[in-house]
C-alpha cells in the first residue's frame, strides 16, 4: 500500500490537541460522599479514574484519535498497488498535440505526466491484456497494435514525442471506435488535457490539465503605410494573473522595436509597431520571460513579394486553354469574349492578355500577352497562310523538353519574326520552314503569337500540349513557388517549384535540409517552430528563395474546454490512470461508521 | 435536619409492645427471668445436696421423708442488660432521608422497649476521640433522659470502631444494638469483640437510598466526609455498574460475617418511615430471637 501525499502527516499534531482538550473536559463536580470505603472498591474496579488513567480507557476520545488517524490517512490518499484490471485489451490514446506542451509541475509538461501515467498505467495491467496505443493531436497514429508485451508497449510509450499540432485526443477516440468491432472488452484510456467525447467507447479519461499563467502572442501581421511596415501582434493573457510583458520584434534576426503590454486576466490586446523600416523577409515577435508554454512566446510572419496572378483569357471557347492554365498555381483567369469592352478590362491591369482569334483595338501597353491566331500589324507581319503543314518545335527556352515534337495544322500563318522576338514552331512549307509562332520581349513586354487557331490543329492532342502551355504562361507571368507563407504547425503547405529547375529543396528551422520528391507538391514536414526556406535552383549554384513561418496554433495555449468539464454520465474523469486501488473511500466509509459508533457510545454514556 | 423524634414517633411507640428475649442475663435482681437458678421465690427443682451447698437451702420436709438431704432450686429473675451502640460518625449524617435521623429513632425506639421491659439500658455513643457511655438508666422515667441524650447526640468526625468499643464497658452478659452504616475494614473484629464480651448482638445497618443507588453524572470529585479524602471518578454507566456490584458485595459480606457470628442483622433504609421502621425493622428483631 502506498500513499500520495505526506503533507497530510503535520495534521498528526491535533491529536495532542484531542488529548488536551479532554483533559481539561476533565473539570470534575465536587460530591460529599459518607464514605469513600465502596468508591475506592469500585474504583479498583474500574482503573479508569484519575485523569491519565481515565485517557488509557476514554472510549470516546480514543475513538475520536481513531477518527482523526483515519481522517489523515484518507486525506494522504491511500491505495493499494497493482490490483490489475480485468480487460482484455486496453488502448491507451495519448493526447501529443501543443496543449499539452503546457508545463504540469516543476519542469513536467503534462505529456511528460501522460507518459508516466501511461508507463504506470501498463505496467499495472494483467499479464496477457492485449495493449493498443495510438497517439492523437490534429490526426491518430497507431503506435502499438494489440501486443501482449508490456514492455514493448512501454517503450513504444516512451518514444513517442509531443508535437506542437493543432488537435488533442478526439482524433485517436474516432480510431478506438473503429477498432471496437474487433476486441467486445475494449477499455480505452485518454491522456489528455482536454475534453473528449467518449460516445460508444468504453473507458475513461486521464486529466492531465493542471491551470498555470501563461501569455501567447495569437498571430503577426504587417501591412504597408508610407512605404514602410505597420506590424501588428495580437497578444494575449490566459491566465488568472494580470501580467506585463515585453514584445520585442526582430527582422531577420535583428533586434527592430520593441513594446512592453499590461494584459488583464484573460485579456487581448494588439500590440502596433508603427513605421518599421525594414526590408527583409522575417519577421517575429518575442515575448520575454518564461511562462507555463513557451511555444507560443514566439510568432514568425513573412514578407512576401509574391502576387496572385491575374490573367485575361479572351476567347470565344477554348477548353484548351483552360485546362492548360487549370494546371497552373497561383493564378486567378478571367474569360470574356467581349472584346469590344476590352477596354474597360485593362484599367483593371491583368499579368496576362491571352487573346485567342480575336484582337483589341487597342493593343495593351503593360501585361505579357499570349496572342493565338490574331493579325496586329503594329507588331509583328504576316507572310501568308498556309493550308496545311506539319508543325515542328524549334528547340529554345519555349520549347524545353519537347523540342522532337511535331504535330499537323491547317490555315497556319506564316509570321516574320521581328527581331525582338524568336520562333519556337515552324511549319514545314515547300518553301522550306517558316515560322509561325514566336516569343520574344519588346520594350519589356512579353509578346508570345501563334500562326493558327489551336482547334485546327493536333497541338491539343499531343501530349506535350501541356508543357509547351507552361512553358509559355511560366514565361509570361512569374508566379511565386508558395502560395502561402504562414502556417500553423503541422500544417501542410503547397510547393510549386519550376519543372524547369532542378527539384526545390526545404531548408528547415534546424538547418536540416530537405529535398522534394517532386517539382509541385504538399509539403507537410512542418513539425518545429520557424522559418522554412524553399530553395529551386537553375543549377547547383544560384537559385530562388521563398520562405515560410510555421507558428504555434494560437487554439493550442489555451484549453477551452478541460476534462472536468465532461458531462458525459459515462464517461469518468480521473487524475491518475492507475490500476491501483483507491482507498480513500473505503477509508471514508470507516471514517463514516466510526462516528455512528462513537454517536451511539455517546448517547450510551 | 429532620427531627428525630416527633409526635408521630411518640404516637407510634406508645403502641410499641415487644419482648426481646436474652438468653443469659447478667445484670441486676429484676424483673425478667433469668435461665440461671438462683435466689426467688418461683421454685424450679430439687437436687441432692453437695458440699458447700448453702445449708439454709436444704429441704428438711424431704430429708424427714427421704432420709437425705435434698436443697430446693429456685428460678432466678435478673434484669436483662442492653446497650445501644451508636455510630455517631459523620458518615451517618448522609442522605435527603438522613441515616442518623433513622439512627437516632431506632435508638430511642429501643430505649423505649428496654426500658419499657424493666430492663437496664446503657447508652454507647461510638464517636472519634472513644466512646461515651450513658449507663444505667432502668425505668421507663429513664427514657425521657435518654431520648434527650440519643436527640443530642452530635454526628462528627470519624470512628474506630474497633478502638471505640474496646474503651467501653461491656463485662456482663447482655443485648448490643450496633446501629451504624457499617463502613469500616474491620466490622468483624467489631462483632468478635462484642461477642467476646458476651453480648448477643443486633446490627441495625443503616444506610440511604443514594448509597443503595447514586446518581451521580460525568466526572465528579467525591470527598469523603468523614477525612476528606477525595476520589475523581467519570461516572459512565460502568463505573455505577461496578459500585451497584460493589455495593451488593458489601452487604453480602456484612450478612454473612453476621451469620458466622450469630449476630442479627437488619438492613434499615433511611427512607424508611416511623411505621416500618418500628413494626417493620425492629419487629423482625423480635422474630429473629
Amino acid at each position: 500500500m502506498k500513499v500520495l501525499y505526506f503533507w497530510p502527516l503535520a495534521l498528526l499534531a491535533l491529536v495532542p490537541v484531542i488529548i488536551f482538550m479532554y483533559l481539561l473536559k476533565q473539570k470534575a463536580e465536587k460530591h460529599e460522599v459518607p464514605s469513600l470505603f465502596l468508591w475506592k472498591e469500585t474504583y479498583h474496579n474500574v482503573e479508569a479514574n484519575t485523569p491519565w488513567e481515565k485517557l488509557k480507557k476514554n472510549w470516546l476520545m480514543i475513538l475520536q484519535i481513531i477518527l482523526l488517524l483515519l481522517l489523515i490517512f484518507a486525506i494522504m490518499g491511500p491505495f493499494l498497488e497493482n490490483c490489475g484490471r480485468s480487460s482484455e485489451h486496453v488502448v491507451l490514446v495519448i493526447d501529443q498535440s501543443g496543449s499539452m506542451n503546457t508545463i504540469h509541475d516543476g519542469e513536467k509538461t503534462r505529456f511528460d505526466k501522460a507518459i508516466t501515467e501511461a508507463v504506470d498505467y501498463v505496467k499495472s495491467l494483467r499479464n496477457g491484456t492485449g495493449i493498443s496505443v495510438i497517439s492523437s493531436s490534429d490526426e491518430a497514429v497507431l503506435v502499438v497494435s494489440s501486443t501482449e508485451e508490456k514492455d514493448e508497449a512501454i517503450e513504444k510509450i516512451k518514444q513517442i514525442q509531443p508535437t506542437l499540432r493543432a488537435g488533442g485526443a478526439q482524433a485517436g477516440v474516432e480510431m478506438v471506435k473503429t477498432m471496437q468491432s474487433q476486441w467486445p472488452s475494449l477499455t480505452t484510456v485518454c491522456f489528455t488535457d482536454s475534453n473528449v467525447s467518449m460516445d460508444e467507447v468504453s473507458g475513461y479519461i486521464v486529466d492531465v490539465y493542471k491551470e498555470k499563467e501563461n501569455v501567447g502572442i495569437n498571430y503577426l501581421s504587417h501591412g504597408n503605410s508610407g512605404g514602410k511596415l505597420v506590424v501588428l501582434a495580437k497578444v494575449t493573457n490566459y491566465g488568472k494573473m494580470e501580467t506585463n510583458k515585453e514584445v520585442t520584434l526582430y527582422g531577420d534576426d535583428q533586434i527592430i522595436t520593441s513594446q512592453s503590454v499590461s494584459l488583464a486576466p484573460e485579456e487581448s490586446k494588439i500590440v502596433y509597431f508603427d513605421k518599421v523600416n525594414f526590408n527583409g523577409s522575417v519577421l517575429r515577435a518575442e515575448l520575454n520571460g518564461t511562462d507555463a508554454l513557451k511555444e507560443d512566446n514566439i510568432c514568425y510572419d513573412i514578407i512576401s513579394d509574391n502576387k496572385q496572378i491575374n490573367i485575361l483569357l479572351m476567347t470565344e471557347k477554348n477548353a484548351y486553354i483552360e485546362k492548360a492554365l487549370e494546371l497552373m498555381e497561383g493564378i486567378t483567369v478571367t474569360k470574356s469574349n467581349d472584346i469590344a469592352s476590352f477596354d474597360s478590362f485593362v484599367s483593371q491591369k491583368f499579368d496576362l492578355y491571352i487573346f485567342d482569334c480575336m484582337m483589341p483595338a487597342n493593343f495593351p501597353q503593360d501585361g505579357n500577352v499570349i496572342i493565338f491566331d490574331a493579325p496586329n500589324p503594329n507588331l509583328y507581319k504576316s507572310k501568308g497562310v498556309i493550308e496545311g503543314a506539319l508543325v515542328k518545335a524549334v528547340p529554345c527556352d519555349a520549347t524545353r523538353y519537347i523540342e522532337n515534337m511535331d504535330f499537323g495544322a491547317a490555315n497556319i500563318t506564316a509570321y516574320q519574326t521581328p527581331t525582338w522576338a524568336e520562333p519556337f514552331l515552324t511549319a514545314n512549307t515547300d518553301n522550306g520552314d517558316m515560322d509561325v509562332a514566336f516569343t520574344g520581349s519588346n520594350n519589356g513586354q512579353i509578346i508570345t503569337v501563334f500562326g493558327f487557331d489551336i482547334h485546327n490543329s493536333e497541338l491539343p492532342l499531343k501530349m506535350e500540349f501541356p508543357l509547351l502551355m507552361y512553358n509559355i504562361i511560366n514565361a509570361n507571368v512569374s508566379t511565386g513557388m508558395l502560395t502561402q507563407n504562414v502556417i500553423n504547425v503541422g500544417d501542410g503547405i503547397q510547393v510549386n517549384g519550376k519543372a524547369d529547375r532542378i527539384l526545390p529543396v526545404v531548408t528547415k528551422p534546424d538547418a536540416t535540409n530537405v529535398s522534394l520528391s517532386d517539382y509541385r507538391m504538399i509539403y507537410t514536414d512542418t513539425e518545429e517552430v520557424g522559418v522554412y526556406t524553399v530553395t529551386q535552383s537553375e543549377d547547383r549554384f544560384s537559385g530562388e528563395e521563398e520562405y515560410f513561418a510555421a507558428n504555434f496554433p494560437s487554439t493550442e495555449s489555451f484549453v477551452e474546454s478541460i476534462p472536468s468539464m465532461n458531462e458525459d454520465q459515462n464517461t469518468d474523469v480521473k487524475k491518475s490512470a492507475s490500476a491501483d486501488l483507491d482507498l480513500k473511500n473505503l477509508v471514508i466509509v470507516l471514517i463514516l461508521l466510526l462516528l455512528g459508533v462513537e454517536w451511539i457510545a455517546y448517547l450510551r454514556k | 435536619m429532620e427531627q428525630a423524634f416527633n409526635s408521630e414517633f411518640y404516637s407510634k411507640l406508645r403502641t410499641l409492645r415487644m419482648s426481646i428475649a436474652l438468653s443469659n442475663a447478667a445484670g441486676m435482681s429484676g424483673g425478667r427471668k433469668s435461665k440461671a437458678k438462683g435466689n426467688s421465690v418461683e421454685f424450679s427443682d430439687f437436687r441432692e445436696y453437695m458440699l458447700g451447698d448453702d445449708i439454709r437451702r436444704i429441704d428438711w420436709n424431704a430429708y424427714g421423708r427421704f432420709d437425705r438431704l435434698f436443697i430446693k432450686l429456685f428460678m432466678e429473675e435478673k434484669e436483662g442488660l442492653f446497650h445501644v451502640i451508636l455510630d455517631t460518625s459523620k458518615s451517618m449524617d448522609y442522605g435527603e432521608k438522613n441515616k442518623a435521623v433513622a439512627a437516632k429513632r431506632l435508638a430511642g425506639a429501643i430505649s423505649y422497649i428496654v426500658l419499657e421491659n424493666g430492663d437496664r439500658l446503657f447508652l454507647d455513643f461510638m464517636k472519634q476521640d472513644g466512646i461515651e457511655t450513658h449507663r444505667g438508666m432502668t425505668g421507663m422515667q429513664a427514657f425521657r433522659k435518654s431520648i434527650e441524650l440519643i436527640d443530642r447526640a452530635d454526628f462528627n468526625g470519624s470512628v474506630d470502631f474497633l478502638s471505640s468499643l474496646k474503651r467501653g464497658n461491656f463485662k456482663q452478659h447482655g443485648m448490643s444494638f450496633f446501629i451504624s452504616d457499617g463502613y469500616c475494614d474491620n466490622i468483624e473484629e467489631v462483632f468478635k469483640y462484642l461477642r467476646f464480651c458476651h453480648q448477643e448482638v443486633v446490627f441495625l445497618h443503616v444506610l440511604s437510598p443514594e448509597e443503595k443507588d447514586p446518581s451521580f453524572e460525568g466526572t465528579v470529585q467525591m470527598v469523603d466526609c468523614e477525612t476528606g479524602a477525595d476520589i475523581r471518578m467519570s461516572m459512565s454507566g460502568s463505573v455505577l455498574r461496578s459500585y451497584k456490584k460493589t455495593y451488593e458485595d458489601f452487604i453480602r459480606n456484612i450478612e454473612a460475617v453476621c451469620k458466622k457470628h450469630a449476630v442479627v442483622y437488619i438492613p434499615i433504609s433511611s427512607d424508611a418511615s416511623v411505621d416500618s421502621l418500628l413494626y417493620g425493622s425492629l419487629a423482625k428483631l423480635a422474630t429473629n430471637n
